[in-house]
């Protein structure tokens, strides 16, 4: 057994053979660690990577439908949950999960308008309005009909 | 075994910076349109999404999607005229819409060639089609002067130079287009015989 601490101090006991779908933790195994904390995983997200890690652990050709319909559910999430799983999912390299989530958020922010995608991704604008607006034109169509969503989540 | 404490109130995720390698893979999965929108985020999302590199990164992660979200199928009406339709919906949906696409030359008779990597080689007669019976003549260029490249995704396009060893007795061309790996170019190859 190996027990997981996250950032708010709170820790776990799981399987070993749950826990090596994630490359970081299969490396510290190896390195004999039974102890693991995670500084950068809070516990709700903890919780949640800990599920899907136990539902991909038993992959037999039977679960599979099983675990695709888990994987379309488990997607049914915010957007900061989304993004907090990447977050984790990245560091811990976890990549079947990764792969399941860059598409599940390219899909819920491509709708959204400039301003909100700056919020989500926390970016500044360090166009000119003369240079953002030739931007636009240069590429007049993609910029017709848009501009419906402007929601954080 | 869980042991827990109060939690305490996180901040909201959107208050922290997202590594880039985590943006390259998520703008690798939208699609091209939305990847042109979002050119105007800022000067870095600008410089990534027109950089070479993210361009390769996006046509292999959008060619090698087995759902085929992001395909499209071109198609010529019986008017000699293109449009275009989701190849996800022709697989999986009992009747599938075309719609009118801006292309090159619309008003002349043109004929593609070649594709590679999304790009798409046409040919163009500078004349209007001939009509017979509603439906234009097969009259194909025998001088073969004029070709474009066209990208549908992005919607551009680029006349090529008329190329210098053109022989106004040409009898008959023969057009090919494609991508050159060892130089990571894109070639077009024009045969042509004369009497």
């Amino acid at each position: 057994m190996i027990t997981l601490q996250s950032s708010d101090k709170d820790v776990f006991e799981i399987e070993q053979s749950i826990l090596i779908q994630s490359g970081t933790i299969k490396n510290m195994v190896e390195d004999d660690f039974t102890f693991i904390p995670l500084p950068s995983v809070d516990t709700e997200t903890l919780i949640k990577i800990i599920e899907y890690m136990k539902k991909h652990a038993d992959k037999t050709d039977s679960k599979e439908k099983n675990i695709k319909e888990f994987d379309k559910d488990f997607m049914k999430k915010t957007l900061n949950e989304l993004f907090a799983l990447v977050f984790a999912a990245n560091y811990l390299h976890i990549s079947s999960l990764l792969e399941l989530l860059y598409p599940s958020i390219a899909d819920r922010i491509k709708d959204k308008i400039t301003e909100a995608i700056r919020q989500i991704f926390s970016i500044r604008c360090d166009f000119t309005p003369e240079e953002e607006r030739r931007i636009i034109m240069d590429n007049k169509w993609a910029h017709e009909g848009t501009e419906i969503e402007g929601t954080l989540d | 075994m869980v042991k827990t404490r109060d939690s305490k109130r996180r901040k909201p995720v959107t208050h922290v910076q997202v590594p880039e390698e985590i943006i390259v893979e998520i703008l690798s999965k939208l699609p091209v349109k939305v990847l042109l929108e979002f050119k105007r985020v800022s000067k870095s999302w600008l410089a990534l999404i027109s950089s070479l590199e993210f361009i390769k990164t996006h046509l292999n992660s959008s060619a090698n999607n087995k759902e085929y979200y992001n395909h499209r199928v071109i198609l010529k009406d019986m008017k000699g005229k293109l449009k275009d339709c989701s190849l996800r919906s022709l697989l999986y949906n009992p009747i599938t819409k075309a719609s009118e696409i801006d292309y090159p030359m619309k008003e002349f008779d043109i004929m593609w060639f070649g594709t590679a990597n999304g790009l798409i080689c046409l040919a163009y007669m500078e004349k209007p089609y001939d009509y017979e019976y509603g439906f234009p003549k097969k009259t194909w260029p025998s001088s073969g002067k004029n070709i474009c490249i066209w990208n549908p995704s992005i919607r551009k396009w680029k006349k090529l130079p008329r190329f210098s060893a053109m022989r106004m007795s040409c009898l008959f061309c023969r057009y090919g287009f494609g991508y050159d790996e060892l130089h990571d170019d894109y070639k077009v190859v024009v045969m042509f015989a004369d009497t």
